[in-house]
């Protein structure tokens, strides 16, 4: 969390949630207002969200831009990877990776050349 | 006996012709008819019937619209009408009527190639009208756990006991970025 929060401070047009597998939220909350971490949100988990987001491991990572798509998927990683992904998001809230983009127009290519001559 | 010198004279006169004109005579010179015919046969090459010399030759006076024929169709569906306008003046024998009734077949012909000429454009322009309309739809993302697709609905909750679910963020229509740890 205190890598996060300079990055969270940087990108307000983004929600930051922190979501503790094993703690209460109200723990990580009086963590988060202990050291001043206003820019990020305290939650938990409900139902089996981690399960159906099929969260495993520990230090994972997901962002979904506006439409709810998954933007970017990571475990154990440098939070020096996300700036990109960040202003990505911040410019375009509905933005999709560009390896989705990049299929996307592989698709309509091949719609394209399916329609009849 | 002076009578029978005379006829016998004759007679070997005759012979004498006979022989020259079997062994060493020219051929006769050819007739204007058959010239014409000759000349018909390699221009318009079409069977025509003998005629007699006066119909031939007039004939050949009109045999240029038989060769119209080889002209493509376009051009050949607006000269059978000339041809038909010459054929009057010509005498009514059977090469008018074979030059007229050839290039009929070429002019009913055409219309129904100028017909799909102009049919053939006609579907790629509405192709090209329906295409934007195709593209403007964006596929839907599939749904599950990878990048590029739609998670399956999930709700988490603040330490206020606000619900926060996905269908929230999609309606706010503002990126969120969860962080997910364990203390230990």
């Amino acid at each position: 969390m205190q890598t996060l929060d300079p990055i969270a401070s940087e990108y307000p047009d983004i929600d930051f949630y922190v979501i503790s597998y094993n703690e209460p939220v109200e723990v990580i909350s009086d963590y988060i207002q202990e050291h001043g971490y206003t820019d990020m949100i305290a939650a938990q988990p409900v139902g089996t969200m981690l399960a159906d987001l099929e969260v495993t491991r520990q230090m994972a990572m997901m962002a979904v831009n506006g439409d709810g798509i998954i933007y970017h998927r990571q475990v154990m990683g440098s939070a020096d990877q996300w700036g990109p992904f960040f202003t990505h998001l911040s410019e375009d809230p509905d933005a999709v990776p560009a390896s989705v983009e990049a299929e996307r127009q592989k698709d309509q290519r091949q719609h394209d050349l399916q329609l009849p001559s | 006996m002076k009578k029978i010198r005379i006829f016998a004279g004759i007679l070997a006169g005759t012979a004498l012709l006979a022989v020259w004109a079997a062994c060493g005579s020219e051929p006769a010179p050819a007739t204007p008819a058959e010239d014409v015919q000759t000349s018909r046969s390699t221009s318009a090459a079409t069977e025509l019937p003998a005629p007699t010399t006066g119909q031939s030759v007039s004939a050949a006076n009109s045999a240029p619209p038989v060769a119209t024929i080889e002209t493509p169709i376009t051009v050949a569906a607006t000269e059978p009408a000339a041809a038909e306008t010459d054929s009057p003046t010509a005498p009514a024998t059977d090469t008018p009527e074979s030059a007229t009734e050839v290039p009929a077949p070429a002019a009913t012909d055409a219309p129904p190639a100028a017909v799909t000429a102009t049919e053939a454009p006609a579907p790629p322009a509405d192709l090209s009208t329906t295409a934007p309309t195709a593209t403007v739809s964006e596929p839907s993302a599939p749904q599950g756990t990878n990048v590029g697709e739609f998670p399956p609905p999930f709700t988490m909750e603040r330490a206020d006991g606000t619900p926060i679910a996905l269908a929230d963020i999609t309606a706010a229509g503002k990126p969120a970025f969860m962080l997910y740890f364990a203390t230990w």
